[in-house]
Formats: C-alpha cells, sequence, structure tokens
C-alpha cells in the first residue's frame, strides 16, 4: 500500500490483534519509539500489532490524542484523565502496560508501571503470585521464615483481591 | 537488562516492564513481595537492583523529609517522614508575610512515624546525626553509642567502639559526628570530629569503615565545627567550622576516600558582619551557602553563594531575596534547588519549600512543637547496613 495523505497529514493504520483497523495522523504514533523507527525507517503506511488487543489499542490511542493535545493551560484537565486512564480493572492496565512497554512509549511507560506499582504495593504475597502468574517455589517454612525475619512487612490490611 | 530478566524468572509481565513497577514500590511492599518466589527473592536482594531503588528514590519526586522533634532533652524524639507533592506550587510573592493567608497545603503530604527500633535507656539523649542514601547515623549523648540504622527495612548495626578507645571517649562535649557515601568504593563512612578546643590534645578524629567494621584515628584538626548538618556531596563532606587561631568561620572538607581535610574561604560578601549565619546545603547538585543576618530575631535579606569549581575553587553570589516571614530559617535544601525554611506561625511550627531560581514556593506540615526540632533528608532505601 502506497503511503497516503489527506493535505499534508500523513495517515497510518495500526492492526489490533482482532484485525480492528485504526486510522489515524502518523504523527499522533511518533510519540512511540517502535512506531516512529518502523514509520522512518520503512515507510509503512500500515502496521500490524497482533500481539495487542483492539480494546487496548483503543485506551492508548485516546492517550496519546490527549497527550498531543496537551498544553500549559489544560494541564489540570489532562491530569484528570490520567486519572481516569488508568481507573480500571487490573488485568486491563497490566495490558495497557505490556503494550506500552511494547510499542515504547517512554512517557505513559513510567506512568502506568505507577499506577500498577501503587495498585499492588498493598497486595498480599498470593495475590502478587495470582497477578502476574508465579508459582510459588517456597516450602511453607521458608514462607513463614519470611513473617519472622520481617514481621512489619506482613502487617496491616493486606489485599488478597487480584483486580 | 537481560541479566535482569532472567533473575525475575517467568511471569505474565515482560522482565523489564515488571522491573519498572518493582522500581516503585515501597521497601515495606519489596521485603514482602521477597517471599513470592525464589527469582524474586533473589532479585530483589541483588545489589543491582538495591542500586536501582536508591537511584530511583533519589529522584527529586520522590526525596522525603525527616522531622525530627524532641519534646525536651531528655525526651526520646518523635521520628516523622514525609513527602509532599513537589508540583503544586505558588509564586512566593502570594506569600503574605504573616502566612496566614497562604492556603496550608496539608492534604499534600503524606506523613509517617517511625519508633526506633533499638533499645535506647529513658535518660539518654538520641540525635540523629547524619543522613545519606536511607541509611541514618544515630548518637547516644550519654553513652556514645552510634548505630547507623535504616529505617525502611528496620535494620541497625551498632558501631562498637575501637579496641583502644581511651581517646575515643575524652571528648567532654557532644562530638561532630557525620555520615558519607563513598562511591569511589560503594562504602559508607562515618566521621567523628572533637567538638572541644584544641586544648584538649588527646580528642581526635576517628573515621569508621562500613565494610571492614572498624575505626581508624586520624591526626586532630583544630578547627571547631559550629554546629549544622555537614554536606555530604561527590565523595566529600563540608561543614561550618570555627577557627580558633584568628576567630574566622570556615568550610572544613573531608575527602572520604582519601580521608584527607581540606578547607574553604567562606565566601568574601558585603553583607558579612557579627550577626551573619552561614548555611551549607546543595543546590543544583554544587555545594552552597546561605548567608543571611540575623539583627536580634529579624532577618532581613538572604544570599545564595554557589561553588563554581570549574575555575578553581570560588563562590558566586547566584540569588538573594527578602524573607516571605521575618522569623523565617533555611534549615536545609532539597529537590535539587529548593531551599527549606522553618518557621513560628502563632503555636506552630510550619516549613516552607522554595526555589529561589523560580521564586516558587510550597508551604507545609504546619504542626504544634514546644520543644526544638531538626529537618534531615531522607530518602527510602533497602541498602544494608551489613557492608556487604
Amino acid at each position: 500500500m502506497a503511503s497516503s495523505t489527506t493535505g499534508e497529514k500523513k495517515i497510518l493504520t495500526l492492526k489490533g490483534g482482532d484485525n480492528e483497523e485504526f486510522i489515524l495522523e502518523e504523527s499522533l504514533v511518533l510519540q512511540s519509539e517502535l512506531l516512529k523507527n518502523m514509520v522512518k525507517e520503512e515507510r509503512v503506511s500500515s502496521i500490524p500489532l497482533p500481539s495487542i488487543k483492539s480494546k487496548t489499542l483503543v485506551k492508548i490511542i485516546e492517550y496519546l490524542k490527549k497527550h498531543a493535545e496537551l498544553t500549559p493551560s489544560n494541564k489540570e484537565e489532562f491530569k484528570n484523565f490520567e486519572k481516569e486512564f488508568v481507573n480500571v480493572v487490573l488485568e486491563e492496565l497490566l495490558d495497557i502496560t505490556v503494550a506500552v512497554n511494547y510499542l515504547k512509549i517512554n512517557g505513559l511507560l513510567e506512568f502506568c508501571c505507577q499506577a500498577v506499582a501503587d495498585r499492588i504495593k498493598d497486595k498480599s504475597v498470593e495475590a502478587v503470585r495470582k497477578i502476574f502468574r508465579i508459582e510459588s517455589d517456597f516450602t511453607p517454612e521458608e514462607e513463614s521464615e519470611f513473617r519472622k525475619e520481617t514481621p512489619e512487612a506482613f502487617e496491616g490490611d493486606l489485599d488478597d483481591t487480584t483486580n | 537488562m537481560c541479566d535482569e530478566t532472567a533473575s525475575l524468572g517467568s511471569c505474565t509481565l515482560p522482565g523489564d516492564a515488571m522491573v519498572e513497577i518493582l522500581l516503585r514500590l515501597p521497601v515495606k511492599s519489596l521485603l514482602r513481595f521477597r517471599a513470592v518466589s525464589k527469582s524474586w527473592y533473589g532479585f530483589l536482594n541483588s545489589p543491582d537492583f538495591i542500586q536501582m531503588h536508591l537511584r530511583h528514590s533519589q529522584q527529586p519526586l520522590h526525596e522525603k523529609l525527616l522531622r525530627v522533634s524532641n519534646r525536651g532533652p531528655r525526651d526520646t524524639p518523635t521520628i516523622s517522614f514525609f513527602s509532599v507533592d513537589p508540583t503544586v506550587t505558588v509564586n512566593a510573592d502570594d506569600i503574605d508575610d504573616g502566612v496566614d493567608g497562604y492556603k496550608n497545603n496539608n492534604d499534600l503530604y503524606s506523613s509517617s512515624v517511625v519508633d526506633l527500633p533499638f533499645p535506647s535507656s529513658p535518660d539518654d539523649e538520641v540525635r540523629i546525626v547524619g543522613s545519606c542514601n536511607g541509611l541514618l547515623c544515630v548518637h547516644f549523648n550519654r553513652t556514645s553509642n552510634i548505630i547507623l540504622w535504616n529505617p525502611a527495612t528496620r535494620k541497625y548495626r551498632f558501631l562498637g567502639p575501637p579496641d583502644n578507645s581511651v581517646s575515643f571517649y575524652c571528648d567532654p562535649f557532644f562530638p561532630y559526628i557525620m555520615l558519607g557515601f563513598v562511591p569511589e568504593i560503594n562504602d559508607y563512612k562515618v566521621v567523628k570530629v572533637p567538638s572541644s578546643s584544641r586544648k584538649h590534645v588527646d580528642a581526635k578524629v576517628w573515621v569508621y569503615t562500613l565494610s571492614s567494621d572498624s575505626w581508624e584515628e586520624m591526626g586532630a584538626v583544630y578547627l571547631l565545627p559550629k554546629g549544622g548538618s555537614a554536606v555530604n556531596l561527590n565523595g566529600c563532606l563540608y561543614w561550618m567550622s570555627y577557627n580558633c587561631d584568628n576567630g574566622r568561620d570556615i568550610v572544613t572538607s573531608f575527602d572520604l576516600y582519601k580521608q584527607v581535610f581540606g578547607q574553604i574561604m567562606v565566601p568574601n560578601s558585603d553583607s558579612i558582619t557579627d550577626f551573619t549565619i552561614k548555611k551549607l546545603v546543595v543546590l543544583k547538585g554544587c555545594l552552597s551557602m546561605i548567608i543571611y543576618s540575623e539583627n536580634g530575631l529579624i532577618v532581613d535579606h538572604y544570599e545564595v553563594w554557589m561553588m563554581n569549581e570549574q575555575q578553581g575553587v570560588s563562590w558566586t553570589k547566584r540569588v538573594d531575596f527578602s524573607p516571605f516571614s521575618k522569623l523565617a530559617r533555611p534549615v536545609g535544601s532539597w529537590r535539587d534547588s529548593e531551599i527549606v525554611f522553618g518557621y513560628p506561625n502563632g503555636l506552630s511550627h510550619e516549613l516552607l519549600s522554595y526555589n529561589p531560581f523560580t521564586k516558587r514556593a510550597q508551604s507545609f506540615q504546619r504542626r504544634s512543637s514546644v520543644g526544638g526540632f531538626k529537618v534531615i533528608n531522607y530518602v527510602e532505601s533497602l541498602e544494608s547496613v551489613e557492608g556487604s
């Protein structure tokens, strides 16, 4: 497909994992280091992103648009948007984080990682294992050792949920 | 990044993203999450991760202040840690002299009080004398015991006195004690300087090295520390001293790696009088001095001088400004280029963070405190007091 243009603006198509297509201005995706390199080096106009769910891609494009409109005068509004942006179930936030990490959108990656950290900081050990699908290889004796060694780290209301 | 990915083991997230998340967790969560799996345990305990986490905590956004309040001289101090959202500032001109008209950002800071985990006899006096990379140096005035303490991990280490320790304890006044990091050898040193005059020839400078858990005696310096916190910058300690021979103030430096003392003249400022107070801080990564005159109790003017090492060692006056409150005193610096001021406001003591370069300010921590208080820089870290 030849590179298409409307007026002076270059248009790019992103294809999500479920083959849904998103048509957007090329300038918008330059916030992603990965896409920037693809566009610059190969002059593509359509980029398949099979590993990213369309739902996730919708969210990320929404962010890119808002971020491109950021000016000193709407800083407050953007902050509120960011707050709402990560106000999703943890599984969805992790999907977004993985995609943003893959796309190398640095500012958003830092923001997502902080949001995940804030969400898991009061989780129990069991909850963290479930969230990240990690098998424990400690024996129950070894686990109780941790509680003895640093009891304060296990104090307080720990959250067992995975969302 | 490959090693980190491997050592974190398999999980739903790519290793580098998982590391980015872990770096943003408080120490309490990290201590708990060591129990997730053996690979997490190994990774979270690794020196590489501890270093990365420390560097992350040291970003201006994550820096904390620690406020030590004593109700009385014999009272166990209350230590509270707090951080403030640095993005919310106001133009300093909007701050009235009385500061009462100015909105106090009480909702912007989070604060927590910590207990001292080590035994201290009720009649002893505890002083926090140094803070570096998440480690605090604590001195007990009566017993002269010194402890290195990481309040985040709650680990502490008693620095046993040297074997031949007659001169170690002979300082009749509270010794001046400093803690510093030595980047060349990735180690910590505690420096103990006598605070009595040269007539007490037995009083010596002692230097403790964490990795070898040992004290070393050094030749005495005949310069009296003037009190006020020392500054630890790029492997050197700097503190204000008084030269008994000529009655002049001078900055003493100690290179922690080479273990040599140095002296730096104070700036040549017209405003230096008998009432001038000189406070050492770090601004924009440079050794800096805040000079102000205290005429009675009223301060009318502050000067900020910064060390310029490109042209030898020389001071340059960078900013001067008038106080927002005539009772405000600089108590330290943080977040790269902000000066922390403390001042009484009614029955409470308030803190104000002021950036002299942008003239933005932020007021916080309105707290009644009858006794004195001290503000110390702090970053939360996993740094070990074991000296590996």
